[in-house]
């Protein structure tokens, strides 16, 4: 009696110090991200998977009874590894990633941000940045990052070009440019560098491949073009001013002999290798671009540094250009366990707090906090500048091109993909490509509506 | 009864095809047949409601669909005879050589095949290059007007199947080579003595007999190109205008993309069919007086 008296003590004690010292697991998903963290030495290239250790790690530090788990996946299998996780229930607790789908949130596999957020936290958050996981009056995206890479909100100018042909660069720079001005510039930079009779430098590189629809769009945009009508029931991408606009970029080509032909058969990586090779003097891109010139050097894969400025897309005269803007942030699936929910939540204000989302100037980019964007690039004038006129640009003009969250752009990207296609390889007239496009968005729009 | 008694007495057999048969059936049937069985409702990670055979009405009645099954045929097609081609032209033409030269040959042919299809589509991306790609360089160089080899809807097809016929075949070369040295050489002596040309050397004794081999080849080959995915992913993503889309490429894009999984695995059904079928003809056509 005496001895089992003990045994189920011993039990007791076993059993009370394993949930007592039981630990809180986060699971948490990130694409690679190359951020510096502090004490990182500057000539060590970044693999992406340094800040997701270095920041987990300083939050266990702070909270040991929580263990950290981060998982780094890549772009390319991010879509395909979310979806099989979802479906066998396995996903993370939360991630930051290139994808997301509102349709998570509307049948309840996500957790609404809005009861976690501060005051504060309302107030310095961009409002896009908020928006971007806004679906049925609630927020579901965590704000960490303001802007995308900047494909299809600024244009990068590499000045030495300009100045050969002897383009006012600053004034581009400081009072933007009409369409007109702007073919105007693009013809002084089209010429024949080694003398044969054939063109072989161009004044921008164009694409139509997947993620390049940024920067074509921007000039549907900019000539007045819509996706789609105010209650997103139609698209509308067929107007006069969306035609219009798809011209001006055909014409770039066709007409005016500014950009390469190849435009169907180019992505987004195509056109970026042609500013970074000097075969185009205006790329397309933000600070993260300027960055990436950077990284490259370090990595060797590009010989010189160079620096390009920041410029607005140029804009029909009397019109505003306009901006792709959007933030991203991360997504937190739903727990059934409230003390892991608000240690998930602590851990993303540990990221996101000022400090910490301070550590994206090393990426090059626009944190979605207004406060910290204000002592961004202190110490160096020409990121400075650069960074302060792409947050001018965006805030002063710019919208969102896809759509709401609830608007199923991705599954019809790939049609007005085929129409940029069409439209480039000439198989079709800008009307044609664009009226084939709409009739096949609007019967996407209706089956999923 | 009997039954019984014949496993037990072919105990050991069964013993050691069990590991095998686990395999085949924890990794191949299964999913199969969890295919089927998501191809018949409204999955799509989110929710799930049985429809029937409603998915299979839907990419039927779907041009996209239909226009990926046409293109992964044209490509599938356009590839197996010439690969196969060049394999058995390569292999005859390395045969009469010294074993070290051979050896040299059948590697050089076999590295693509050890190398990441990945790689090798970004290194084809930049000679395919509209602008500034070696193929549009030495165009210019014979006074040739500059293609866009991947951005013309006539021209990308072609342009995708060229690089899978010259970068593949390899293993197919190994297996022919070694098919080849298991024909006795007094077949070909023989002939040569009879006075038998070289063409009917080629086409009465050494195809034939390598015909076992050529089956093979052909079978695998047409399952492996139906199923071509990387290439695309990497080159093309189906354009231009949809003309290189093919159903392996819809059914990630459906699956992945547009995450609905029950039409993605209506998709993978019919190509399934459609391969076993494909098998089977192949086998019966080609198969009819092998010997093995």
């Amino acid at each position: 009696m005496k001895t089992s008296w003990k045994v189920l003590l011993a039990l007791l004690l076993l059993v009370g110090t394993a949930l007592f010292s039981a630990k809180i697991t986060i699971t948490w998903w990130i694409n690679p991200w190359r951020i510096a963290p502090p004490g990182h030495p500057a000539d060590k290239p970044l693999t992406g998977e340094e800040f997701p250790k270095w920041i987990s790690e300083e939050f266990m530090k702070l909270h040991p009874d929580v263990e950290v788990k981060y998982v780094l996946v890549t772009n390319q299998e991010y879509a395909q590894k979310l979806a099989a996780a979802i479906a066998t229930k396995t996903q993370p607790d939360f991630f930051k990633g290139p994808v997301w789908d509102s349709r998570w949130a509307k049948s309840g596999l996500l957790e609404p941000i809005d009861d976690y957020l501060s005051p504060e936290d309302w107030k310095d958050f961009y409002e896009q940045c908020l928006k971007a996981g806004y679906v049925d009056g609630k927020h579901y995206m965590w704000p960490w990052v303001y802007g995308t890479n900047g494909m299809g909100a600024t244009m990068l100018l590499y000045t030495p070009d300009f100045e050969k042909a002897g383009i006012d660069w600053r004034k581009i720079v400081n009072e933007g440019w009409t369409m007109e001005e702007f073919v105007e510039v693009c013809k002084k930079l089209t010429w024949d560098s080694d003398g044969d009779g054939q063109i072989d430098h161009y004044a921008i590189g164009l694409g139509a491949k997947s993620d390049m629809v940024h920067n074509v769009l921007n000039f549907i945009y900019a000539h007045g073009g819509r996706l789609t009508n105010e209650d997103e029931t139609e698209v509308i991408l067929n107007s006069p001013e969306a035609i219009a606009g798809l011209q001006f970029v055909l014409d770039l080509i066709e007409k005016h002999g500014v950009a390469p032909k190849g435009a169907e058969a180019l992505d987004i990586y195509g056109v970026i290798n042609l500013f970074h090779t000097h075969k185009v003097s205006i790329g397309f891109g933000g600070p993260y671009e300027i960055g990436r010139i950077t990284r490259y050097v370090r990595e060797g894969r590009l010989s010189e540094a160079f620096y390009p400025v920041v410029a607005p897309f140029p804009h029909v005269e009397g019109k505003d250009p306009v901006a792709y803007a959007r933030g991203s942030g991360f997504i937190v699936f739903k727990q059934s366990d409230p003390k892991k929910r608000d240690m998930i939540f602590e851990f993303l204000k540990f990221i996101t707090n000022h400090e910490n989302i301070a550590l994206l100037e090393t990426l090059n980019y626009l944190t979605a906090r207004r406060s910290v964007n204000e002592l961004l690039y202190k110490d160096d004038p020409y990121m400075n500048e650069q960074v302060r006129r792409y947050a001018q640009i965006m805030d002063k003009y710019g919208m969102e091109f896809f759509g709401s969250q609830e608007f199923p752009w991705s599954q019809m990207n790939a049609h007005f993909v085929a129409a940029l296609e069409a439209t480039f390889s000439k198989s079709k007239t800008p009307e044609q490509a664009l009226n084939d496009f709409v009739r096949e968005a609007n019967r996407i729009l209706k089956k999923v509506k | 009864m009997n039954l019984l008694k014949r496993i037990y007495k072919h105990r050991y057999a069964y013993f050691f095809l069990l590991p095998h048969f686990a395999f085949f059936l924890i990794f191949f049937l299964l999913p199969v047949g969890n295919g089927v069985y998501l191809s018949l409702f409204d999955y799509n990670v989110f929710s799930k409601t049985f429809i029937g055979i409603e998915n299979y009405r839907e990419i039927f009645s779907d041009w996209l669909f239909r226009k990926a099954l046409l293109n992964t045929f044209i490509y599938t097609f356009g590839v197996v005879p010439l690969w196969l081609g060049k394999a058995l032209l390569v292999t005859v033409l390395i045969y009469p050589f010294r074993k070290p030269i051979k050896t040299f040959f059948k590697t050089v042919f076999y590295l693509p095949h050890v190398t990441s299809s990945v790689i090798i589509s970004l290194i084809w991306l930049w000679i395919f290059n509209p602008t500034f790609g070696l193929l549009n360089y030495f165009m210019k160089l014979l006074g040739l007007n500059p293609v866009i080899w991947l951005g013309n809807k006539l021209t990308a097809m072609p342009s995708l199947i060229a690089m899978q016929v010259i970068m593949g075949g390899g293993s197919t070369i190994v297996l022919l080579s070694a098919a080849m040295a298991s024909i006795p050489e007094y077949y070909f002596e023989s002939a040569k003595l009879e006075g038998a040309s070289s063409w009917k050397i080629f086409t009465k004794i050494t195809v034939p007999l390598l015909k076992p081999t050529i089956l093979y080849a052909l079978v695998m080959g047409t399952i492996a190109n139906f199923q071509t995915f990387s290439n695309i992913y990497v080159m093309t993503q189906g354009g231009p205008e949809f003309s290189t889309i093919t159903v392996a490429y819809l059914v990630y894009t459906t699956a992945f993309r547009d995450y609905n999984l029950g039409l993605a695995s209506a998709m993978s059904m019919v190509m399934f069919v459609i391969l076993v079928g494909l098998g089977i003809l192949q086998f019966k056509w080609l198969g009819s007086n092998v010997q093995y």
